[in-house]
């Protein structure tokens, strides 16, 4: 989801004039037109709390401005000055006139170039002590050479090196002067797309908007290393995220992961990681499973993973809400929530948390596993390569808050959000066109699943003929998508009473009270067969944990150990509101 | 020459003053070197000296062809000139040009003013009927500025104008008194 | 969105002026911050949201919605698009 130079025209427009945060003024002296790129600018700043004031000086003319005591500059004290020079006006022989200079005239004019860059430095700190911004220049057309150019003892490509290098140079020996690397954003991108002769030719603009959006954002990338604004820590989720495929269902030996086949995607982006992570980036873990599961994972599957359960210096593995888990990484690193970085492959997962802990940078995820290597390495952990309504309202959250969200663990926020996700609930009894799936629930669903009992299709074909047995199923869907059939219930009943047989959900589903409304509507329905009583039994096994006390959260009274029961004469147990519909066939709707 | 006060205008930010030939100063003749200035001008075919300069201003009568300086009110500082000329005794038609040389004052609204200033003159105290003035068509910034302004396209001459080493149209753009009058009221100043 | 819609939203964020005074007569004439650097934000903006081209002939005359539309409007037809 890249964004465009229209995203962030709208997005400036929404952000207006003064946003809250630390004051940041920028000046900009360029050499060719570039003020549209002030709204890319602008938002990255604001995205990241500071509230920028960002001025264009003159069209080409550093030394007049930076030099006037009078000028707007000098009566200004600005905290970075971006210098924007290019080829074109600093070293137009370079371009033109390449096969009429000698290699001496062009040392020594080179060497003046990187003079004037120094003295342009010294000009800027006249009276202020601003952070200062170098771009390295690049070529925007073809070598004069053409291809001969890469052969010939002196070559164009490597004058141009030669010049950014010995610029590069003399910025390093000042202190806080920073390069905006332009050869390599028009490299990474194309400069075909790049630059825009057009735009060049007619409004002195050489860049596209693709070019100035790129621009952009490097010049906030660099002004946030600057600010030391990096992110510290990535909190990470492990099904379908870390590898294919949830652990807790299918046991260590199925997940995919590994150097060859499809695990190789998520193989590399472990490999990111564990760069990521010898670089000083703090790797930690959330994620809702059983932590000997995970255990066993890393153990069993060590080869296939190039990251160990060590590497993770905070694991939170458990049932718990993810929003939790990340606060209290934070605390326990000492670190700020805006430093950190969440990544999860559930939609449900990150809205949630940009909802709960928006100071959190939660991305979207590409579609495939196969782009997440290529999504870190654009991150490049303080750089925003993604933007969406989601980071809009990040951004809007921190302006009208302007202080901390805190995780509020009363029911009502967690239903508030329930409702935003606009979940549709259809229960189905005895849906016979569902038995190939149900069959194949029971055999892997294993974590939400109470008594865990493996039926084959005939086995269920056989509970729905019997009337004496109930087999209800549901599918959900909700603003992400459709999850499909996720849960089985069967009972079994006699004497006006129903015992559960069977009671599982997909794990994809979990801790949304989808369960607290199947078993309501269910009730209902039993309760119109004449049934009094619904008993379920909980048979605890290496990988159920999590549904351990469903059954007292569902209303239910323990009778004996693992054994609990329901009373349906009077009321009924509570049905959710904030779903957006639920369906139950062959009744009507409700 | 005396210097005629009555061709003496004030804006908000600029101040209009007729120049003579010795107020050409070193700078003014650096504008015109500029390459940044002249992109659009015919004066980057020529040589630019004080005396030349000089002889060019020498040229306005600023009875019949006008030449102002263009000062920042505030801080007397020259930052442009402003012409009109083509003044046709009869069809009371004429043609208009202008140059900000100090680029600090570049989208600052300082040209727009300083031609409304003299729009003023020429279409009340000098009752020319209308005024036009040439662009060489890829400079979409001053065409669009014409606009703003409320000129309004004439006509193009193909080919006429040697741009960067090629040809290219030259397009006029040309405004009535009375759309001046209607375009005045709205314009900020 | 309409084409007339992502028109008038993309106006109103490059020329930095709320979407409703973008009427269908929102011209340069009735939007003074409307300037030579706003429009170049528009331009690269439209140029963007339609994947198309205006040449230096055709940039100044976008100067009103209805102009900005009827330019578009076109160039999508010879495109075979819309």
């Amino acid at each position: 989801m890249k964004s465009t130079y229209k995203d962030y025209l709208e997005l400036a427009r929404q952000i207006g004039e003064t946003p809250r945060g630390t004051p940041l003024s920028l000046a900009v002296f360029r050499s060719c037109t570039l003020e549209p790129i002030e709204p890319v600018v602008r938002v990255e700043l604001v995205s990241e709390g500071f509230a920028p004031t960002i001025r264009f000086f003159g069209y080409n003319i550093f030394e007049q401005e930076l030099l006037d005591p009078a000028g707007e500059y000098g009566k200004g004290a600005y905290d970075v000055v971006l210098l924007f020079a290019t080829l074109q006006e600093f070293f137009p022989e370079l371009i033109y006139d390449f096969h009429n200079i000698t290699p001496l005239e062009l040392e020594k004019k080179t060497q003046e170039v990187v003079h004037r860059m120094e003295q342009l430095v010294a000009a800027a700190r006249r009276t202020s002590q601003p952070r200062i911004i170098l771009t390295t220049f690049d070529h925007p057309g073809r070598w004069y050479y053409g291809i001969l150019d890469a052969q010939r003892d002196y070559s164009q490509k490597e004058a141009l090196v030669h010049l950014n290098r010995s610029i590069a140079a003399a910025a390093s020996r000042h202190k806080e002067v920073y390069m905006l690397d332009v050869q390599d954003i028009a490299s990474r991108i194309g400069k075909k797309r790049f630059y825009d002769w057009n735009m060049y030719y007619h409004s002195s603009l050489p860049f596209s908007s693709e070019g100035l959006v790129e621009i952009g954002k490097e010049i906030a990338r660099v002004m946030f290393a600057a600010y030391g604004k990096t992110k510290k820590c990535i909190v990470l989720d492990l099904d379908n995220t870390l590898w294919g495929g949830v652990v807790g269902e299918e046991g260590p030996d199925r997940v995919i992961v590994g150097p060859t086949g499809p695990g190789r995607a998520y193989y590399d982006f472990q490999l990111q990681l564990k760069h990521l992570s010898s670089k000083g980036i703090v790797l930690a873990m959330a994620s809702k499973n059983n932590p000997e599961d995970v255990k066993e994972a890393f153990l069993k599957r060590k080869d296939d993973m190039p990251l160990a359960l060590e590497d993770f210096v905070i694991t939170k593995i458990g049932w718990g809400l993810k929003p939790q888990s990340i606060q209290e990484i934070a605390q326990e690193l000492d670190i700020g929530l805006d430093s950190m970085v969440f990544l999860d492959d559930s939609p449900v997962e990150r809205e949630l948390m940009r909802e709960r802990v928006p100071e959190v940078y939660t991305p979207e995820l590409p579609e495939g596993a196969g782009e997440y290597a290529a999504f870190l390495q654009e991150l490049h952990v303080f750089e925003k390569n993604i933007y969406s309504q989601e980071d809009l309202k990040k951004v809007r959250i921190y302006q009208d808050q302007g202080k901390r969200a805190s995780l509020k663990q009363e029911s009502a926020s967690l239903e508030d959000f329930w409702r935003t996700l606009d979940m549709r609930l259809t229960i189905f009894v005895n849906e016979k066109m569902q038995i190939p799936r149900l069959a194949q629930m029971t055999q892997k669903t294993n974590q939400f699943n109470l008594t865990t009992k493996k039926y084959s299709e005939a086995d269920i074909t056989r509970r729905m003929e019997d009337p004496k047995w109930q087999v209800f199923s549901w599918s959900v869907q909700d603003k992400f998508g459709d999850n499909g059939v996720v849960g089985l219930l069967i009972v079994k009943i006699q004497d006006k009473k129903a015992s559960i047989d069977m009671f599982l959900q997909s794990c994809r589903v979990i801790g949304r009270t989808i369960e607290q409304a199947v078993i309501s509507k269910v009730a209902l329905y039993l309760q119109e067969q004449g049934v009094t009583l619904i008993t379920g039994e909980y048979i605890p096994t290496a990988k159920n944990a999590v549904v351990k006390d469903l059954y007292p959260h569902l209303g239910f009274t323990k009778q004996a150990e693992n054994v609990y029961a329901l009373n349906i004469e009077g009321a009924l147990p509570f049905l959710p509101p904030w779903f957006q519909t639920i369906h139950m066939t062959p009744q009507q709707a409700v | 020459m005396a210097r005629n006060s009555s061709l003496v205008f004030e804006g908000r930010q600029t101040q209009l003053k007729p120049l003579f030939p010795e107020d050409v100063t070193q700078e003014y003749v650096s504008w015109l070197k500029d390459p940044g200035v002249n992109e659009f001008l015919e004066a980057r075919f020529k040589k630019h000296t004080l005396a030349t300069q000089r002889a060019y201003v020498r040229g306005f009568d600023q009875k019949t062809k006008f030449l102002w300086g263009i000062f920042d009110k505030k801080t007397k500082k020259h930052i442009g000139v402003i012409t009109l000329y083509d003044i046709h005794p009869m069809h009371k038609y004429a043609n208009y040009g202008y140059l900000i040389g100090n680029k600090k004052y570049w989208g600052t609204g300082a040209a727009q003013e300083a031609i409304a200033l003299v729009f003023d003159f020429a279409f009340l105290k000098l009752r020319i009927r209308s005024i036009s003035t040439g662009a060489y068509a890829p400079n979409v910034a001053s065409v669009f500025n014409y606009k703003k302004m409320g000129l309004s396209y004439q006509g193009t001459f193909k080919e006429r104008l040697l741009y960067k080493g090629a040809f290219v149209d030259q397009v006029w753009y040309g405004i009535t008194r009375d759309e001046w009058l209607s375009r005045r009221k709205k314009l900020a100043f | 969105m309409s084409t007339e819609e992502r028109i008038k939203s993309i106006m109103a964020d490059s020329l930095e002026v709320d979407r409703t005074l973008i009427k269908d007569n929102a011209s340069i004439y009735t939007i003074a911050q409307w300037d030579s650097l706003q429009h170049l934000r528009l331009v690269m903006a439209l140029q963007e949201e339609f994947g198309m081209r205006f040449g230096d002939r055709e940039i100044p005359d976008l100067v009103s919605f209805a102009a900005i539309q009827e330019a578009i409007t076109k160039k999508m037809k010879s495109h075979g698009k819309e």
